[in-house]
């Protein structure tokens, strides 16, 4: 066991880190230029099948609880295109969907994408190969952590305003004190940063993992199928 | 004997601010030497600290007069401090990384060490320090207290020549805190220490210096030989009355046979999964019950149950009624949970805002003085007397608290300790999660351990 965790540590999951940046990009572009429904499905499935490719496994109650609270914003959009646009009743119809599923195909892509991105690994290896500057890239890793941190003081803080005044508390001052613990959650940590040294010049446990020729097929695979998505699917 | 720092009327005065710290005089700090800092709180002990770690003024403005020399040279004008170790006092505001292999690579990283070297020096000191099995963990889901030991040993990683610790101990089990200590012991030979510590029992075989800085600044040495390790506090009435009138009493909480697991895929609850394994707990009015146990044994999990934050059923009765079958609203009436940060409880600008403007507790909770003041600018033994005093409402019959001793000095303790006391003594009932066991053996009725998931009564003093 002690070779296992000294020998060869692995912080990054086989997965390149880059891939959460280019395929969304791929993607989102093609969602931009796609004009019909059957074009935004095509894209959705190639999304899905290429997130379940690079994390294994989808959580997927938090996928179905988002597109649930999405529901009454689509039909907020649905309703508002089809009132407002000046035309005759089917291309209203026609528009209103269309503009919904975009939305929806756009939200429910990105949302995907961003709960199951390793934000760590990825800002390691920004880091890593100098692309985000160290100090920068630290601040924002702390700051990714420290959601964790801030839920649980946002719990106590609304478990205690319960317990004093019996009801729930959804006025701006309870973010107040929220801002406070963030403010010096950001004071500590910063402080802690000093004390150990951060240096530009640093090195690294952790050798950031390569490109491989699977990433790039992987990406001109998705190229090649959004182009033909666009072309074929009318 | 080399002089590592020389301390010439250090005064400093946070920005926004109207009180300054001030120490008056020259001091020198010794290689070699072992210090434990003393003093009233709001004294400047962890000022005093962040200055001789170049933290102030690098990282906090304010007007600064006075010289601290770091072996001859301003501490002002060195352009690294990686010689300096400074560990603060909150662990949970001070992880970098995501896992512990990351934070405890992280400082030698910055030192531009090899990774080989990096990987080796860690190795080594985990199994020092007995961490192994939490080295790929992540960082946020670790207990306080084995934050804390990661914070520390990432300082000790560096060897550091000047190690610069604001409480320690504050958040570990005495296990924990006892061997932290002995490992600090080990360490610091050839190292020079500055200590601030309210657990000074743990340091009575480690330190060489005793500092006392009064609130004027003045600044007293003493001999360890001389210094009393194990002070105690005073026995409260309510410990030595209320025990005995009480037996007959009507219970007000009732525990019956109380399992409960994190682990939601558990079969059938066997004993070694579970956190908390048939607890048995029976609490009156004006009793108070203490309870300790090792880092993450579930101690908080368990106040968490009983104030219904954390679902529970058939096993919990507030005044024979199951609390599941009580509106949380109606039971939160008569329940006040503390946290262990009083700053959780703060929502408004001032002191006599929390209060409602009511005198009569301000005064009950020694608060008058303060009374336009910030909630956030108090000091520590302040913030929790008003965290207290928020949750004091004449309908709640039990106090549930977490850590309250967290950050109190002697004076403090003692002070909180009579006002539990005396809130005990009008039939107030009170739980109290701590690993201060001289406050717990000097208020509480009885303490109880919690140990591989059971509560067993603990009948054995430690003290």
């Amino acid at each position: 066991m002690k070779h296992q965790v000294f020998g060869k540590p692995v912080i990054w999951k086989s997965t390149h880190p880059v891939n959460f940046m280019v395929l969304p990009l791929i993607f989102i572009i093609a969602i931009f230029s796609a004009n019909n429904i059957w074009q935004y499905l095509g894209i959705l499935v190639i999304a899905y099948f290429n997130l379940l490719l690079l994390v294994g496994v989808l959580k997927y109650r938090v996928l179905i609880i988002f597109s649930l609270y999405m529901l009454p914003v689509l039909l907020a959009i649905f309703l508002s295109s089809y009132f407002y646009t000046i035309s005759d009743a089917i291309a209203k119809i026609n528009m209103a969907k269309l503009l919904s599923v975009r939305y929806f195909s756009l939200g429910l892509f990105s949302f995907a994408y961003s709960v199951h991105t390793p934000f760590s690994a990825t800002f390691n290896y920004l880091i890593e190969r100098k692309i985000l500057p160290v100090k920068i890239g630290y601040a924002l890793l702390a700051a990714f952590n420290s959601f964790h941190f801030l839920a649980q003081e946002f719990g106590r803080i609304q478990v205690s305003y319960k317990m004093r005044y019996g009801k729930n508390c959804y006025s701006p001052r309870i973010l107040i004190a929220l801002l406070t613990t963030a403010a010096r959650y950001a004071h500590n940590l910063s402080i802690s940063m000093y004390s150990r040294g951060i240096n530009k010049h640093k090195t690294f446990v952790f050798k950031a993992p390569r490109l491989r020729y699977f990433d790039y097929i992987l990406w001109i695979t998705n190229l090649i199928t959004m182009i033909c998505i666009q072309l074929f699917i009318r | 004997m080399t002089i590592v720092y020389k301390i010439e009327d250090f005064k400093f005065q946070y920005p926004n601010s109207k009180t300054s710290i001030a120490i008056q005089g020259t001091f020198n700090i010794n290689h070699g030497d072992i210090m434990l800092l003393q003093g009233d709180s709001g004294s400047g002990k962890s000022t005093l600290l962040l200055a001789l770690s170049g933290i102030i003024p690098k990282l906090i403005n304010g007007k600064l007069s006075g010289n601290i020399l770091f072996h001859n040279q301003n501490i002002k004008d060195l352009e690294s401090t990686s010689q300096i170790g400074y560990l603060g006092q909150n662990p949970h505001n001070q992880l970098v990384c995501e896992t512990v292999y990351q934070e405890l690579a992280f400082g030698l990283e910055n030192q531009e060490l090899q990774p080989l070297i990096i990987r080796q020096k860690i190795e080594q000191y985990s199994n020092k320090f007995k961490i192994l099995h939490l080295l790929h963990r992540e960082s946020r889901t670790l207990s306080g207290g084995e934050k804390q030991k990661i914070n520390l040993l990432a300082i000790l990683l560096m060897e550091p020549e000047v190690l610069l610790l604001d409480e320690p101990t504050a958040f570990l089990d005495p296990e924990s805190a006892a061997e932290i200590i002995s490992i600090l012991k080990e360490l610091s030979q050839q190292k020079t220490v500055i200590i601030i510590e309210h657990n000074i029992h743990y340091l009575k075989n480690l330190v060489n210096r005793v500092i006392t800085i009064n609130q004027q600044g003045q600044i007293t040495e003493s001999d360890p030989i001389y210094i009393n390790f194990f002070p105690k506090l005073a026995q409260q009435v309510c410990k030595l009355t209320q025990k005995t009138s009480n037996d007959n009493a009507t219970l007000l909480l009732q525990i019956d046979n109380l399992n409960f697991t994190y682990n939601k895929h558990a079969l059938n609850n066997s004993a070694d999964e579970l956190l908390l394994n048939n607890i048995k707990l029976n609490i009156r009015p004006g009793e108070i019950i203490g309870i300790i146990g090792k880092n993450g044994t579930g101690k908080s999990s368990l106040l968490k149950l009983i104030s219904k934050i954390m679902p529970c059923k058939n096993s919990i009765f507030y005044k024979e009624q199951e609390i599941s079958n009580i509106k949380t609203t109606r039971y939160w009436q008569e329940l006040s949970l503390l946290w262990q940060n009083p700053e959780n409880h703060f929502l408004y600008h001032s002191v006599s805002y929390e209060l409602n403007n009511d005198q009569t507790i301000m005064q009950q909770f020694a608060l008058e003085e303060s009374a336009a003041q910030n909630p956030y600018c108090l000091s520590e033994g302040q913030k929790r007397r008003l965290s207290l005093a928020i949750g004091m409402k004449p309908e709640i019959q039990l106090f549930l608290m977490d850590e309250p001793t967290f950050g109190q000095d002697l004076e403090n303790r003692q002070k909180l300790a009579s006002l539990i006391d005396n809130l005990a003594l009008n039939k107030k009932s009170f739980i109290i999660v701590s690993h201060d066991m001289p406050f717990l053996e000097s208020i509480t009725n009885e303490i109880y351990k919690l140990d591989n998931g059971e509560l067993i009564r603990e009948t054995s003093s430690i003290w």
